[in-house]
């Protein structure tokens, strides 16, 4: 059963990418997330918006791969606290005086350094680089903006989805090679 | 190892969560004894976390953009200032905001500034709702001025529904109109009052009896018309006048009786016998009697 329908709902909009459905979320959430660390993180104003931020790409990171799925355990709100919490944590070793408002999330966050991640997205940034231009445009449309394979078929002018999902694995295959 | 070796659609199944059940279990079962597949896998597992570390970065940009409006709009410290104002933000927060003020002369002005609007604003809530409380209190008064006409007319038709009807159930239903209206005087010339001496004699008490219920002495109309007709058996006339005499003073005596407090007998036993008897002069006004004295309005009338 689910507990949060709408943000489930909203949860399988953010996951399909819409750029606009992330922009209302980060608009909504800035200042509530702000204040609660700032008030209860015991943050300056500047390191609570830094963090802000950080939580968000871990959110859109778990939400784009699929490893925050519907249905939700806690609210959209929470668990984007929640992810900034572990951060603080992890940043601070801090325990922070939270009073109640966010509970301990019953699915933990993954969370990765920032540097770990830098290095995987430079290595990706390379192949692309080396792979040539008509299989960097697929994969940047697969891989990168989330594109289903009619809408790549669409944005590249191919004959079907499948031809659009063949040129995907070949061009894969072809970063592959190149590793 | 060849591309044609490998399902590539597959591997990217179990690395981006599409793959689960048997064919996960299957497919694990496969990368723990081939090294080929594992090494496969975990050099598409690179490309693929590169990839969504890189989405992340794009992601990452495009919140900047979203940032620069909100530092155009530039409402962070406003916000903050409304916080420390509004007593959301205590302990080290409200501390460092009080710090900054002695370091930051404009940001101080700006608190300061921001203050009187606070409390500006507040003061005007405060007014607005004096103000509201007010109207509320003339509406009140309004609303029980203009009620006013309204329930003295609703209750003026009440009163006046209420003696119309009261004056309807009095005209009909009060004993004593009841008695006015079924009373029926003898018919002038027909007191049968001429002829033998009993005859005339029955004539003369039966019109004194009349002239006794015309005053309105009720029971000594009463006793004159049973008198006459105890009397009337033992009369020598003839049927026809003393019939007429009979059902006039029974029909009479009756309603002498009604009009009597108490009753000298029961009224509608006696209406009840006039109404079932067949040719009397007086069975169909009986019958509506007995009708009036059952009604709900007669026992409200009396």
């Amino acid at each position: 059963m689910n507990k949060y329908p709408d943000d489930d709902r909203r949860l399988q909009k953010l996951a399909a990418g819409q750029g606009q459905e992330w922009k209302s979320l980060y608009d909504e959430m800035r200042s509530p997330f702000r204040l609660f660390f700032i008030k209860y993180g015991a943050m300056p104003p500047e390191a609570a918006l830094e963090l802000y931020q950080e939580a968000m790409v871990v959110l859109y990171r778990n939400v784009v791969n699929g490893k925050l799925q519907p249905p939700l355990a806690s609210t959209l709100k929470t668990y984007l606290f929640g992810i900034g919490k572990i951060l603080l944590k992890k940043k601070d070793n801090t325990t922070g005086d939270w009073g109640d408002d966010i509970p301990e999330l019953p699915v933990a966050p993954e969370v990765e350094s920032q540097q770990e991640q830098k290095a995987k997205a430079e290595l990706v940034r390379r192949l692309l680089d080396k792979v040539g231009e008509a299989c960097r445009q697929v994969l940047e449309l697969a891989f990168l903006k989330g594109y289903v394979m009619e809408a790549i078929a669409e944005e590249l002018g191919l004959p079907s989805a499948g031809a659009a999902r063949k040129r995907k694995h070949d061009c894969l295959k072809k970063l592959r090679e190149l590793l | 190892m060849p591309a044609e070796f490998y399902d590539i659609a597959q591997i990217e199944r179990y690395l981006t969560r599409g793959m689960d059940g048997e064919e996960r279990s299957g497919f694990e079962a496969l990368l723990k004894k081939d090294d080929n597949t594992r090494r496969e896998v975990e050099a598409y597992r690179q490309l693929f976390e590169g990839f969504h570390a890189l989405r992340s970065e794009n992601f990452r940009q495009e919140m900047k953009s979203w940032e620069t409006e909100w530092e155009q709009a530039n409402t962070d410290d406003t916000e903050l200032i409304e916080w420390y104002l509004t007593g959301e933000l205590t302990g080290e927060a409200r501390t460092r905001i009080e710090n900054r003020m002695e370091e930051e002369e404009q940001f101080a002005r700006e608190v300061a500034a921001y203050r009187q609007l606070h409390e500006g604003f507040t003061a005007a809530r405060s007014e607005d709702f004096r103000q509201q409380v007010s109207s509320w209190e003339k509406e009140q008064a309004a609303v029980r001025r203009r009620l006013w006409p309204r329930l003295a007319a609703a209750a003026a038709i009440l009163l006046l529904v209420g003696f119309g009807f009261r004056w309807y159930v009095q005209a009909n239903f009060s004993t004593e109109a009841i008695v006015a209206t079924y009373y029926q005087p003898p018919l002038e010339g027909a007191t049968m009052g001429e002829g033998p001496l009993e005859q005339e004699a029955a004539g003369r008490s039966f019109a004194a009896a009349n002239r006794l219920f015309q005053k309105g002495d009720y029971p000594g109309a009463y006793l004159a018309f049973d008198a006459l007709l105890n009397q009337l058996p033992d009369v020598s006339i003839d049927n026809l006048t003393r019939s007429y005499y009979r059902e006039q003073s029974e029909w009479n005596r009756l309603l002498s009786a009604l009009a009597m407090d108490p009753p000298p007998f029961n009224i509608q036993e006696e209406a009840r016998r006039i109404a079932a008897e067949d040719g009397h002069e007086f069975q169909s006004q009986a019958k509506r009697l007995l009708r009036k004295l059952q009604s709900p309005f007669y026992r409200l009338a009396n």
